[in-house]
């Protein structure tokens, strides 16, 4: 073969360029949709839910956050006491880049009654991995662009590293494959979103978190939250933010304020249990320090439940539709400038 | 700019193409403003170090060369030897060096306090660095003559592709180079590429996916169990040589493409039956740094003093080349273990000769050959605990535990990056030992056809593309 490539050497090194960005080319192109046909057709795990979540649910009640979101809030807890449909959209380790990027997703297909934001303050610190992690909706980019300018907050260079097919699906080969309706015919469990956490902890003491000075609150986060919360109540959708228990406690700190104040911003309360006694004081409801188990879970839905009751939606929905807030004000000033 | 970055996808053909386009008079200035653009996207004043840094060494080797007498020369050399080495402890060991002061005044009863230097260690300080040094000493001994065009020199040490973690090139290497005509070779940039793609996939593919599950078991060392932490500690092995020579490979490949060669830095370590023998196939060019420039001349200065001259030569290298990975005492212990083992190699190098000699069965020979191997492997692999443990005390409690065998499960962390970890890992190894012994020798990897070679490394774009870890951190040899 080598032979057969006749001519100046410019000219043999030209068509072996050619033909090797072909290969690449071509290669990309068929790997990236037959990698795009099977995350598609997963039927559990958490690109599955995520697909639910920007693209399937109908529910009245949604939930949004990372970890504590997707482990806390018992579907049928909700249910029954609402008598509302319920889908979690919470998933691990993610930010509120990824929550905005979803809700976005969601209100281009219809409008919600209820949201519950499980957010703690922490969230609100610059880490990376928060930008890194939004390859989770790496996949939805191409018919989603709705989410494209939160997706070009992981890098300037994101729409170009789309032209690639497999891109989107990078390091997802094994959960795809694994979550692949194939092996799993049938969905079990993933409908609601919710996934529950069955150990329990060691009993042991109430951690204190102490965060590094250098931390330090991430504009663009308080944006996107800005953003989330907007976005509710414009679309008059009842909106609950939760600070869920942990077997933790931290010193009050700059991200309790930032949070505070982009609250204060849309008259929206924080429900704050992170330092509630009843689940505090008792380990057996935890898992490890971050997360109820979900038995836990069980008893703060309830208590959830039972508050959100008290308030008729119907009333804060007219409320806030008249309100007619502003996503972008301008007397809003922002806790870092 | 890191080369995992997509900021070097769009600087490197730019480069390539500007040099071939510019004239051979030229292309110093091409290179060195490309250079100085590669350094000063990290930060402006880096560029300001290295520029100090060159200026002193060029003007130090000519005087040297100038000097009639013997004391000129030494006066000259130890001119740019303080300047050199106190700009690099001033940048990495004023604080470590404070530190140490300070416990030591306070043993002492002494109330003073050195304050820290709030300072950012220049990136690549400790490659050219020593670069420069080894430079003078050459120049010193009259083994290469200074290099009076200060553009050429310039080039020598700002040369963008191993600026930040070398290789710690020698200039009588390089300097010819570049006074060499260097015209557009196609073969240079066919194998230029193949080298940057599987350094890619060495960076990528196998030591950006270890660096996930080292990092989610070393950051909470207490709550794992012995074997999780043998196979952490094994894992790292493998991660920072896939990193470094992965980053090497790059480098050599840039330089390949632009028609330079920089000398290799690794030569299949893992395979070595010994500690000195590692020694050898690990980053070859700080080794042979300090065995030309540190052991070299102390045994020969102390050869009066027989074994005890060669286990102080041994000592002082190894804590050199310790030291020069960091201010830690970790990377002291690290450097000093080294020694121990190999100045007992050298002790006993000749009695393990008779005992091979007396091992005539290939069976024996065999699995003499790969337990020595593994023991090799084992020690590396327990001795780099102290390079990536923050503290003394967690090194210590990682082989405490280790060594205890206690029980407990093996923590897998998410089971993909388990798997793409151990089969970056057997890829890598399987092609080092087709490197090292010719096996595994059939027709698609080194195929006669252009096509299935080219289809080779179209896989292997792919296989980057698809589980390379693309939010990774930058090469572990930067912080040196």
């Amino acid at each position: 073969m080598n032979d057969m490539i006749t001519g100046s050497p410019v000219r043999r090194f030209l068509i072996k360029a050619l033909i090797f960005i072909s290969m690449i080319m071509a290669g990309d192109l068929l790997t990236g949709s037959i990698l795009r046909t099977f995350y598609f057709q997963q039927t559990e795990g958490s690109s599955y839910r995520t697909t639910l979540a920007m693209e399937k649910t109908q529910a009245d009640l949604l939930i949004f956050g990372s970890s504590s979101a997707l482990h806390h809030y018992v579907p049928k807890v909700f249910t029954d006491s609402l008598a509302v449909s319920y889908f979690n959209a919470g998933r691990d380790g993610q930010s509120v880049f990824y929550f905005d990027a979803v809700l976005r997703a969601i209100l281009k297909r219809y409008i919600p009654r209820m949201i519950i934001l499980d957010i703690h303050p922490k969230q609100l610190f610059r880490m990376q991995e928060s930008y890194d992690r939004l390859s989770a909706i790496l996949p939805y980019y191409r018919n989603h662009p709705e989410i494209r300018e939160v997706i070009t907050l992981k890098s300037r260079f994101e729409k170009y590293k789309m032209l690639s097919s497999i891109y989107p699906f990078n390091s997802q080969i094994f959960s795809i494959l694994s979550s692949h309706r194939m092996l799993h015919p049938t969905p079990h469990g993933d409908e609601s979103g919710y996934v529950p956490l069955r150990r329990s902890m060691m009993a042991q003491p109430r951690d204190t978190i102490t965060f590094r000075p250098e931390m330090k609150i991430d504009p663009n986060k308080i944006e996107a939250l800005d953003q989330f919360i907007g976005n509710c109540v414009q679309k008059g959708i009842k909106l609950y933010v939760i600070q869920s228990p942990g077997h933790w406690h931290y010193p009050d700190n700059i991200s309790d304020t930032a949070l505070a104040i982009i609250l204060g911003k849309y008259s929206v309360e924080l429900w704050d249990y992170a330092d509630d006694p009843q689940f505090y004081t008792r380990t057996e409801l935890f898992q490890d320090l971050s997360h109820l188990n979900h038995d836990g879970a069980v008893i703060f839905s309830s208590v959830v439940a039972q508050r959100m009751a008290i308030e008729p939606v119907a009333e804060y929905v007219k409320k806030h539709r008249a309100s007619d807030v502003s996503v972008s004000d301008p007397g809003y000033i922002r806790p870092n400038d | 700019m890191l080369f995992n970055s997509f900021e070097f996808l769009l600087f490197f053909p730019a480069v390539v193409v500007l040099f071939y386009l510019t004239p051979h008079r030229w292309r110093w200035l091409m290179v060195s403003l490309s250079s100085a653009f590669f350094m000063a996207f990290a930060r402006l004043d880096f560029v300001l170090v290295i520029l100090s840094i060159i200026m002193v060494n060029y003007l130090s080797a000519i005087l040297m060369e100038r000097s009639a007498g013997c004391y000129g020369k030494k006066w000259a050399l130890a001119a740019s030897l303080i300047l050199d080495i106190g700009l690099l402890s001033y940048f990495k060991y004023f604080n470590f060096l404070a530190d140490n002061f300070n416990s030591l005044f306070d043993l002492l009863g002494l109330n003073l306090d050195i304050p820290h230097l709030s300072v950012v260690l220049p990136l690549g300080i400790s490659f050219y660095t020593f670069q420069a040094i080894g430079y003078n000493i050459e120049v010193y001994r009259g083994s290469m003559k200074a290099e009076r065009n200060l553009p050429l020199f310039l080039t020598y040490l700002l040369f963008f592709p191993k600026l930040i973690a070398g290789p710690i090139e020698r200039a009588q290497n390089f300097l010819p180079q570049l006074h060499s005509r260097i015209s557009l070779n196609f073969h240079n940039i066919n194998s230029g590429i193949k080298l940057m793609i599987w350094g890619f996939f060495k960076k990528l593919v196998v030591a950006d996916r270890i660096d996930i599950y080292v990092n989610a078991v070393y950051g909470n060392i207490e709550q794992h169990s012995s074997i999780t932490l043998f196979t952490a500690s094994v894992l790292f092995a493998f991660q920072i040589y896939a990193d470094f020579s992965g980053y090497t490979d790059i480098a050599r490949g840039v330089a390949r493409v632009m028609g330079f060669r920089l000398m290799e830095n690794f030569e299949r370590p893992f395979l070595a039956l010994s500690v000195s023998e590692f020694w050898r196939r690990w980053h070859i060019s700080l080794s042979s740094w300090a065995d030309d420039y540190i052991f070299k001349p102390i045994v020969a200065q102390k050869r009066y003093w027989g074994n005890w001259g060669v286990l102080y030569g041994v000592i002082i290298t190894f804590f050199v080349i310790g030291i020069w990975h960091g201010p830690s005492w970790n990377f002291v212990l690290f450097g000093l273990f080294q020694a121990v083992v190999i100045f007992y190699e050298l002790l006993t190098k000749k009695s393990r000769k008779r005992f091979r000699k007396k091992l005539t069965s290939p069976l024996i020979k065999g699995l003499h050959n790969h337990s020595t191997r593994i023991l090799t492997f084992l020690f590396i692999t327990f001795s780099m605990v102290f390079f990536k443990a923050p503290t003394f005390d967690d090194a210590m409690m990682i082989l405490s535990r280790v060594a205890t065998f206690e029980t407990g499960t093996l923590f897998l962390g998410s089971l993909s990056t388990f798997v793409f970890a151990w089969s970056g890992i057997v890829f890598l190894v399987l092609a080092e030992i087709r490197r090292e012994y010719g096996w595994f020798d059939f027709g698609f990897l080194s195929n006669k056809y252009m096509l299935v070679r080219l289809l080779k490394y179209s896989l292997l774009v792919l296989i980057i593309l698809m589980i390379g870890v693309f939010d990774g951190g930058q090469f572990i040899y930067f912080q040196f």
